[in-house]
């Protein structure tokens, strides 16, 4: 659905997106990660269309998405700040987003204020920073969109709202197909939702993957073997991403089909051998080690 | 569906409503204010209402002239700040830009509704005095023609106010930086017009700086324009200049919305490319405004130095400042480093005048006619003079060959004579040449020139002065042929007193008339100038019905009209003899003082008490003093004349050094 071709974006002298490639399937949930000033909100408000890229193509559906009405109207970007017009009640916002999205659903907007408890009638400009948030969720989801673009979308939101923010997106996703690009710079607060992640760091994609091959590609294992010593030859043939000893106990992050992995260690008929939960975290902080960065720097 | 989608958006609309429908009545209670409500109140409280100024004119614009004319040069700018404030603010840009419609439509939405906030109170506004036509007798401000005309002219000023305003916006990511540019724009072109000739100036000798901005230079400020609406109505060549600048606005703006950033929202220059050109714009505009202050307040080539680089400075770091948005911007002095270079390059071009223009004389075969004169006002396309006035002044256009070749020798003299530079002095005067070549070109030089080039002419101005046709231009009497309109001739004197005749008598006039043109065509330069005279010579003539006055002097070399005033025994009728005098006075004139200040002062009656006088009584010596003083301040002797008659008052004259009799110098040294 979406395709980042070699984008390049400056600001003044600050090169904020470097030759970037991009490409995100429909009906999927794409977690951006990356620090500070790595570039997600410039990418976002590109792939939004609100910004044009200095160089590159950014098609949605095969289309450029800058100036492109037809693009813009089955689509949401919220970015990190929120905007609503000054003074305007939930009800006079709601109004504008239907002379807007020619898809405006006015009987989801009716159902959606059963979950986001805010009445209609006051002004978004006095509400807290969540509830303003629960607004912006609210209005979005009942324009009925095909893509949403979400920028550090659950700041300020409580856990249990948070939860519901997420059910509902995962839920639009599974009915209609609803294709969610969503950043972060905390990658535990989206794992739970992505099922690709990127990391960007200085302008640049530093590792995509898509969660479940990583989940079922690396492993945590723990072996000892009799007398300490490690047979030659053990994983030759896997990928190690990671070693450390403690003891007599050896711990490996091998990539790998897991049966493969297993049949291998069994085979040195080793004393002790747990495979290990893995956290998507750990994954990353091992693969970019092996990129040569430390994740300390990268992501938070 | 389409056209819907592009033209029209209900909630841009009423966003737009919400944000900016204030403007819309306050700017319509303003109007209402300031014209239909101030026809009422001066109707309803003065009988004689239809003689106030404001109903004298067949004009709405002179009601409330000035709160009018604010209000056109407010509203339109506040309007197009709001309008366009999403565009400068971080947030509402990213905001505005996410939604589903092009720029473009944007554009034309917003700019449609705020043409239709300005321009629907000003129909109101004209519906109801349309309305009220019927209820006021005023027939002259209030008819179809004047209401149509306010509404015209209203509407025009303020779309193209407005239009300025919108185009302002998209170079600029700052709301109040859009609003002080907004105004710079509207005088920068006569601003920088003025301030470029006035610095050529300095530089470039023989450079006519006052032709150039006499001609139209403050016909380019909006607000003059507007300011005369209160007596001269727009021509059609008004409307459509504004007009044509306002869809010049229009289009450059729209293009250039659309390449616009949005992320350059609260940038003081919206495109990066035109930051240099903001940049070193303010540098220059400020230099040049350094150097034109100190150009005329002080005049030394030091001060305007000091000017500009001061100036510069100053325009270089607040641009800086403005750019960066910062106050440390001493780092960037590099930038300054390299514009000092360039204008120092561009200066000594200028100097050492790469082009010629400084000693570029045209050749006399070539040169259609040419205009000499000591101003270049009267070239001015503004004196709409009327034919019969002009005639009674001096003109300044020659044609003959011979006077044009002398003309081009004296141009050729002042250019290659002495550097004399003006601008340290305060006292100077001016020689302009406008040549119209033969070509079609015009070649437009001004010099200054001393004090004295006009009144103590050296050789090649004598000769021009000599000239037939510099007298003919120079004197009216020589241009008027036909005597028959003349009513009478009246001659008074100089000195003060009855001493005046009338010439009635056709063949008199006419005799008289001969005679002093004899005289004139005869006269020397030296006599040209010498200052001497007896009387006034004042024509009054009655053409088409008009009357009218032509001015000459009795001068005392005119020997003819003297012989034929004496033969009639009306020369001693016009001016004083020694007879007529008791004594004279005479002392030395101390420093800065005058014989302006002889009259005010109350001097007069101690004049004879004054110590270091002598007095004069013999008549031949008082004949002398008459013939030899004149009415100059500039004399080393001031000259007392008592009269014999009723005259309580004595008459100052002076008298030059080298003009003083022999008794004087004896007597007063």
């Amino acid at each position: 659905m979406i395709q980042v071709h070699n984008v390049k974006k400056e600001f003044e002298d600050i090169e904020a997106v470097k030759g970037l490639n991009l490409k995100i399937k429909k009906g999927s949930i794409y977690g951006l990660l990356g620090s500070n000033g790595a570039g997600k909100t410039t990418l976002l408000k590109m792939i939004g269309g609100i910004y044009k890229q200095d160089a590159g193509d950014i098609f949605i559906d095969g289309k450029p998405v800058f100036e492109n009405v037809e693009l813009k109207s089955k689509m949401i970007v919220l970015t990190d700040s929120l905007y609503f017009f000054p003074q305007y009640t939930v009800r006079q916002m709601a109004n504008f987003y239907k002379s807007m999205y020619p898809l405006w659903n006015e009987e989801r907007f009716q159902q959606l204020s059963k979950v986001f408890p805010i009445n209609v009638n006051k002004k978004i400009d006095r509400m807290s920073k969540g509830m303003q948030r629960q607004v912006a969720f609210w209005l979005s989801l009942s324009t009925m969109p095909d893509l949403i673009i979400l920028d550090e979308p659950f700041d300020g939101l409580d856990a249990v709202m948070r939860q519901k923010v997420k059910n509902l997106l995962v839920q639009d996703v599974a009915e209609r197909e609803l294709t969610i690009l969503i950043s972060s710079h905390n990658l535990r607060e989206v794992e739970d939702l992505c099922d690709h992640i990127g990391i960007l760091h200085h302008g640049e994609m530093m590792i995509e993957k898509e969660l479940d091959d990583l989940k079922t590609d690396v492993h945590k294992i723990q072996v000892a073997f009799k007398g300490g010593v490690v047979p030659d030859g053990l994983l030759k043939e896997f990928d190690i991403l990671y070693k450390e000893e403690r003891g007599s106990v050896h711990l490996y992050i091998v990539r790998g089909d897991e049966e493969e992995v297993c049949a291998h260690i069994d085979f040195f008929m080793p004393v002790l051998f747990d495979v290990l939960p893995l956290t998507l975290e750990e994954i990353f902080i091992y693969e970019m080690r092996d990129v040569g960065y430390a994740i300390e720097n990268v992501i938070v | 569906m389409r056209l819907k989608t592009l033209l029209f958006n209900s909630g841009i609309f009423v966003q737009n409503v919400r944000a900016v429908g204030w403007i819309f009545i306050a700017y319509l209670l303003c109007l209402l204010f300031a014209v239909p409500l101030r026809i009422l109140m001066a109707a309803s409280s003065r009988e004689d209402y239809q003689r106030m100024y404001e109903f004298t004119g067949e004009t709405l614009f002179r009601f409330s002239s000035g709160f009018q004319m604010i209000l056109m040069f407010t509203v339109p700018v506040l309007l197009g700040i709001f309008i366009f404030r999403y565009m400068q603010v971080k947030l509402s840009a990213d905001y505005i830009h996410s939604l589903p419609l092009k720029r473009e439509a944007l554009y034309h939405q917003n700019v449609i509704f705020g043409l239709g906030v300005l321009v629907i109170p000003v129909f109101l506004t004209g519906f109801i005095l349309f309305i009220l036509s019927g209820f006021v007798n005023a027939p002259n401000v209030l008819n179809v023609g004047t209401i149509a005309a306010w509404v015209g002219t209203t509407i025009i000023v303020i779309v193209f106010v407005f239009m300025a305003t919108v185009f302002v916006a998209m170079f600029t990511g700052i709301s109040v930086f859009q609003g002080v540019l907004t105004y710079i724009l509207l005088v920068f072109p006569a601003g920088v017009t003025v301030l470029f000739f006035m610095n050529v100036n300095y530089f470039l000798r023989g450079f006519p700086v006052d032709y150039y901005l006499d001609h139209q230079v403050d016909r380019w400020l909006p607000f003059v324009r507007v300011g005369e609406l209160t007596h001269s109505p727009f021509s059609g060549s008004d409307f459509f200049g504004f007009l044509i600048i306002a869809i010049v606005f229009y289009l450059v703006a729209l293009f250039v919305y659309q390449r616009r950033k949005v992320e350059m929202a609260s940038q003081a220059v919206a495109f990066r490319a035109l930051r240099p050109v903001f940049l070193y714009g303010v540098t220059v505009c400020a230099m040049l405004l350094g150097g034109m202050y100190f150009g005329q307040t002080q005049g030394t080539f030091g001060w305007r130095l000091f000017g500009y680089i001061v100036a510069s400075l100053i325009g270089y770091v607040v641009a800086q400042m403005i750019l960066e948005k910062t106050w440390r911007v001493l780092g960037k002095w590099k930038g300054y480093g390299v514009f000092i270079v360039a204008m120092a390059i561009l200066a000594l071009l200028i100097k050492f005048d790469v082009t010629g223009y400084e000693n570029r004389v045209p050749v006399a075969e070539n040169v259609e006619r040419v205009y000499f004169s000591d101003s270049a006002h009267w070239l001015s396309p503004r004196r709409q003079l009327f034919e019969h006035e002009d005639f009674y002044n001096q003109q300044h256009f020659y044609e003959d060959r011979e006077t044009i070749e002398r003309i081009i020798n004296l141009h050729e003299e002042v250019v290659s004579g002495d550097r004399f530079y003006d601008q340290n002095r305060r006292f100077y005067r001016q020689a302009v040449f406008y040549y119209e070549l033969t070509n079609g070109r015009k070649l437009v030089r001004a010099f200054p020139v001393r004090v004295e080039f006009y009144n103590n002419p050296n050789e090649i101005m004598a000769q021009v002065m000599e000239s037939q046709e510099y007298k003919y231009n120079h004197f009216p009497v020589l241009r008027l042929e036909d005597t028959d309109k003349v009513n009478h001739i009246r001659i008074s004197s100089y000195r003060g007193g009855q001493r005046e005749i009338i010439i009635t008598d056709a063949t008199e006039i006419k005799e008289f008339h001969q005679l002093l043109q004899e005289d004139i065509k005869a006269m020397n330069h030296d006599e040209f100038n010498d200052g001497k005279s007896w009387a006034w010579i004042e024509y009054s003539l009655i053409s088409d019905g008009r009357r009218n006055y032509l001015n000459a002097d009795w001068k005392k070399s005119y020997k003819k009209i003297e012989a034929w005033l004496e033969a009639r025994d009306l020369a001693r009728q016009a001016r004083f003899t020694a007879e007529d005098i008791a004594f004279a006075i005479i002392g030395k004139r101390e420093v800065e003082e005058g014989i302006v200040d002889m009259r005010v002062v109350e001097v007069d009656e101690d004049f004879k008490e004054r110590e270091g006088t002598i007095r004069i009584e013999e008549v031949e010596q008082l004949t002398v003093l008459l013939d030899q003083s004149t009415r100059s301040d500039e004399g080393e002797y001031i000259i007392a004349y008592y009269y014999n008659d009723e005259l309580t008052r004595p008459h100052f004259e002076s008298i030059s050094a080298d003009r003083a009799p022999e008794f004087i110098l004896e007597q007063l040294n």
